[in-house]
């Protein structure tokens, strides 16, 4: 069940609404949008005029807008983000495209020494505002250096953004947000797997600014926050926990930093039990900074049992035996009952 | 060069480079400073050229190694030395130093003290750039290791970008000499992406008024967008890496370092070309100026940090 190859169908999480679109729909529609309504909006990255076209969330860009504003790149990670670098600082709205999370490792001297810091290093007489589109990927025997998650990574530095989006509207708003109003550089972490996910999806300009988690599921017994991926994944596992009368909060965590942990301790204020699911690895990652968050924000006897985590094991992706690798949903419900039992 | 009112004009930035990082050296030792600066002594006439070629509206970033680059481009003194002395007043509001300089009002988009980090930047800068707007990087021989330089020359040569690279080879990375880490010169990798290029001997590098000269018609060629400009300027840097000392003496350089120095200091050369009444003058109202905005700079406010969160 965890390895679904590369596009999985999931479940309908969200219900349907109004305007139901997929993840990747809205991604691509948030592109539209940014390039219609921002004149200083620049779209590249490696393979974005492709046919692919960015796994369709930049198809048709180039022919509608001309290659001036969106064009393709050499595969030089580094010089991507330092182009977006120099064209936040001369005053345009670039968002530049990493195809795999993995890839971001390149450019990592652009991304964390130069736009994450250009705004303090001068005063705030400066500022970087860019945007970094980053897909991760896993399944179909990627293997170790095309199924990372990086998010917690970037989180580590004070001055970039760093959201992790789960439904089709944030997909489309988050970005938005990022491409026309925020004032400093963004990163936003898209996963692979949501990509077929279906949600509601306002029309027109939407944007929603980092102001913390929202709660997707309402429940008394335990509360599951799940980022990017994880959000999904737990929904999944609510479901089958409430097969065995157990009803979980789900929350969908959506921005790593700012990092804002209110809601997440109101809710575990009223269940007294935390499990985290992140995609990436537990040791150093976002999961033991959620929980480390809470744990401050609550008296000792509050909790009902010592939060827990769900996240890849500490070691890199293998190749082959992904479903023993990468936890599911029963993964999830088994540490939420474990939990419960405590 | 001919033009006095020129010449007089290139001699004064010159010459306000020099008293700028002599005022450092009188006072540095103090540690009145709390900053790493990183003098261009023996470079001055490199950033004095090329800004005087370039205007307000164009882009320019530089390195570690920029005083020249901030004050040639016409910064504010005063904001200069406040950076250095940790004031509010200071050019990034006391929150960079000496390394972090910046005046967009003049196009200077900003310095950074990661070698070879502005490389990729400049082609960005190139690409918001508006004709006749142009954009200049000015960078040392050390930032030509990293793999960045081949990217961004690839990508401005691919684009025909209006990206002008200036390179100063000081021949050193700290005090480890070229001949340690490279196997070719940067104009060679400039060359073979097709850039125009520009190879200048310290003869021609040391003398603003050449230099400027030189550069001129090159970067005219630049803002009418016949594609990106390398320039290897040879240059010698006359003290330590950082800090105000002279690390020949202390043997971390060789001899021949010096008399180089000797031979081609900018401000001696360009005394040579000009009317020595003139430059005394110039002299004389530059260090006054300069005077002037360190005492003001000094009893500017000290910044403050506070966090936010
Ligand atoms: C990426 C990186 N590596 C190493 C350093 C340490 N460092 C600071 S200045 C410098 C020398 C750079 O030489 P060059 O580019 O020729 O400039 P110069 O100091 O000669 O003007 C080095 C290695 C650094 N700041 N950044
Ligand atoms: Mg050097």
């Amino acid at each position: 069940m965890s390895n679904w190859g590369t596009n999985p169908k999931l479940p309908p999480l969200l219900g349907g609404g109004q305007r139901s679109m997929t993840y990747s729909q809205a991604i691509a529609e948030a592109m539209q949008l940014a390039l219609e309504h921002g004149p200083g909006v620049r779209v590249f990255g490696e393979g974005v005029t492709d046919k692919g076209g960015t796994y369709g969330t930049t198809r048709g860009l180039e022919e509608r807008f001309g290659p001036r504003r969106v064009f393709d790149v050499p595969v030089a990670e580094g010089l991507i983000t330092g182009l977006a670098v120099g064209m936040a600082l001369g005053g345009l709205r670039p968002i530049a495209i990493h195809p795999r999370n993995d890839f971001v490792l390149l450019a990592l001297d652009q991304l964390c020494n130069h736009a994450a810091k250009w705004a303090t290093m001068f005063g705030g007489k400066s500022r970087c505002p860019l945007v970094i589109r980053s897909v991760s990927c896993r399944g179909w025997g990627s293997a170790a250096q095309h199924s990372q998650a990086l998010h917690a990574m970037l989180a580590q530095f004070p001055g970039l953004t760093v959201a992790v989006p789960f439904t089709p509207a944030d997909a489309k708003a988050m970005l938005l947000w990022a491409a026309l109003e925020s004032d400093g550089p963004v990163a936003i972490m898209e996963h692979k797997y949501l990509w077929n996910l279906s949600g509601d999806v306002p029309a027109g300009l939407t944007f929603a600014p980092p102001d913390g988690p929202a709660i997707v599921r309402a429940g008394c017994d335990v509360t599951l926050v799940g980022i990017s991926f994880g959000a999904a994944q737990a929904m999944m596992a609510a479901e089958k926990l409430a097969e065995q009368s157990v009803q979980a909060e789900v929350i969908d965590l959506r921005w790593l930093r700012p990092l804002n942990v209110r809601k997440i301790v109101e809710s575990v204020r009223k269940t007294g039990r935390l499990v985290v699911v992140d995609t990436a690895h537990a040791s150093f990652g976002a999961s033991g900074e959620v929980i480390a968050s809470v744990a401050q924000a609550l008296r000792p006897a509050e909790w009902k049992a010592a939060p827990a985590r769900v996240a890849l094991p500490d070691e890199p992706t293998p190749g082959s035996n992904e479903d023993r690798y990468f936890p599911g949903a029963d993964d999830i419900v088994a540490s939420a009952l474990r939990v419960m039992s405590e | 060069m001919t033009d006095e009112r020129e010449k007089s004009e290139l001699y004064r930035r010159l010459t306000l480079v020099r008293k700028c990082a002599e005022k450092i050296m009188a006072v540095y030792l103090s540690d009145v400073m709390q900053t790493p600066v990183h003098l261009s002594v023996g470079q001055e006439s490199i950033a004095t050229a090329l800004c005087y070629c370039l205007n307000g509206r164009d882009f320019k970033i530089g390195t570690h190694r920029s005083h020249a680059l901030y004050l040639s481009n016409g910064g504010d003194v005063r904001a200069f030395f406040a950076e250095l002395l940790g004031r509010k007043t200071g050019c990034s509001g006391g929150m960079g130093g000496s390394m972090h300089l910046i005046d967009t009002a003049n196009g200077l988009v900003g310095t950074t003290s990661i070698v070879g980090g502005c490389l990729p930047i400049l082609p960005g800068l190139a690409m918001a750039c508006e004709k006749p707007q142009v954009a200049a990087a000015l960078f040392g021989d050390g930032a030509c290791d990293e793999g960045a330089l081949a990217e961004s020359l690839n990508w401005s040569a691919l684009k025909k970008l209006p990206a002008i690279f200036l390179c100063e080879n000081n021949r050193y990375s700290v005090y480890t000499p070229f001949g340690q880490r490279r196997a070719a010169r940067p104009i060679e990798l400039a060359k073979a992406f097709g850039l125009a290029w520009l190879d200048v001997p310290i003869e021609q590098s040391s003398d603003v008024f050449a230099l400027a000269e030189l550069l001129a018609g090159p970067i005219e060629r630049v803002r009418q967008r016949e594609g990106p400009l390398f320039v290897e300027c040879q240059t010698v840097r006359a003290l330590d890496h950082s800090g105000v000392r002279d690390d020949v003496s202390a043997g971390l350089r060789p001899a021949e370092e010096k008399q180089l120095f000797e031979t081609y200091d900018p401000m001696k050369v360009a005394r040579t070309r000009m009317n020595s009444a003139q430059c005394d003058q110039i002299d004389a109202q530059v260090a006054q100026q300069v005077e002037l905005a360190y005492q003001q700079a000094l009893a500017d406010e000290p910044a403050t940090w506070e966090a936010k969160l």
